[in-house]
């Protein structure tokens, strides 16, 4: 349950991307790694209450999954998977190189096409 | 309007984490981080390593992680280290700026081993970083051969896992073989031991591992 701790995470980043543009975040897309063990319900269960009463609430969290891929180290194969039991599917080697499968990344946001109401206007 | 942002998400725990492992690299200090669930021995794990590596003349510090209570931190200090509890009050796992505070409260001088318990927990702190060299994973034999199967990513991403309560193999259905292979399925070049803190079985190699990779830091 650290969905909370990371959702925490996102909305101080988003309140960043808000301040910056000066524009409200209507919705922002995370890629999720099989490896950072985040349950999509559980976040956004977690993105409602942290947000709520805040300038981020009713923005949408949408969630872009990211397989694991590795390369193997023995036969150079690339094998793709969705859980963390992951063999080479060529040479079935599990001396593999991760190169995806721990994301956990604000990708983009979709911010208010009006300029939030700021203190100078 | 779209803005592309490129966050990591816990970029400013894994920021703060990096600290951590400059400061510990500029004192020499190696720091081993343990992972594990409620019960699986972690602290009697430390009380035996706290034992073997200050006899061989070892100076060891302990941070605790624990939900509440001052009884581990306790029972490190009857073994024989400084220990500094951090009690989380609920939260699932330790991040690394509770580690930096934590520092900032022990005496460090002469420090050459740091042991971190983090919260008994084998999903929400292999999510957050501490800096350290080092992260074990230990699971214990009453828990059942399948915990690498139930926890995979635990497994996968220590550094080296440890069996401990190995006394308690003939009493119990557990299958070591099945147990080890799993492991080698998630994490094939992780070192593994086989360990009992009743017996002791299995400490002096763990030990022996850690003095090697305080070698290799320059201690």
């Amino acid at each position: 349950m650290h969905e909370y701790s990371v959702a925490q995470h996102i909305a101080t980043i988003l309140s960043e991307v808000a301040e910056e543009h000066g524009r409200s975040v209507q919705a922002a897309t995370v890629a999720v790694g099989p490896l950072s063990m985040i349950v999509p319900e559980l976040l956004q269960e977690a993105w409602a209450a942290i947000t709520d009463g805040s300038p981020l609430q009713g923005s949408e969290l949408r969630i872009e999954h990211v397989a694991i891929r590795a390369t193997c180290q023995d036969c150079g194969h690339d094998t793709e998977s969705f859980t963390p039991f992951i063999k080479c599917e060529a040479c079935g080697s599990l001396r593999l190189k991760l190169a995806s499968g721990h994301e956990l990344q604000v990708l983009e946001a979709e911010l208010a096409d009006s300029e939030a109401v700021s203190d100078e206007s | 309007m779209r803005v592309e942002v490129m966050k990591r998400v816990l970029g400013s725990n894994e920021a703060a984490a990096q600290a951590n492992r400059k400061f510990w690299d500029d004192n020499g200090i190696l720091v081993l981080d343990f992972m594990g669930s409620p019960g699986s021995g972690k602290t009697s794990v430390f009380e035996r390593m706290i034992r073997e590596l200050t006899q061989r003349g070892r100076s060891l510090k302990v941070i605790e992680g624990d939900v509440a209570s001052t009884n581990d931190a306790r029972r490190i200090e009857q073994a024989g280290a400084e220990a500094f509890q951090i009690n989380t009050g609920g939260a699932c796992h330790l991040h690394a700026a509770m580690v930096s505070r934590a520092m900032q409260q022990l005496d460090l001088d002469g420090v050459q081993i740091m042991l971190i318990e983090n919260v008994g927990n084998l999903v929400c702190p292999t999510a957050f970083l501490l800096g350290a060299h080092f992260r074990f994973v230990v699971a214990s034999v009453p828990e059942g051969d399948d915990k690498p199967e139930k926890y995979p990513v635990a497994f996968r991403e220590a550094d080296g896992i440890i069996l401990n309560k190995i006394d308690l193999l003939p009493h119990l259905p557990f299958d070591a073989d099945k147990f080890w292979e799993l492991c080698d399925q998630l994490n094939s070049e992780a070192p593994k031991f086989a360990v009992s803190c009743t017996t002791g079985e299995g400490l002096d190699t763990l030990c022996d591992f850690i003095e090697e990779q305080l070698a290799q830091l320059g201690g």
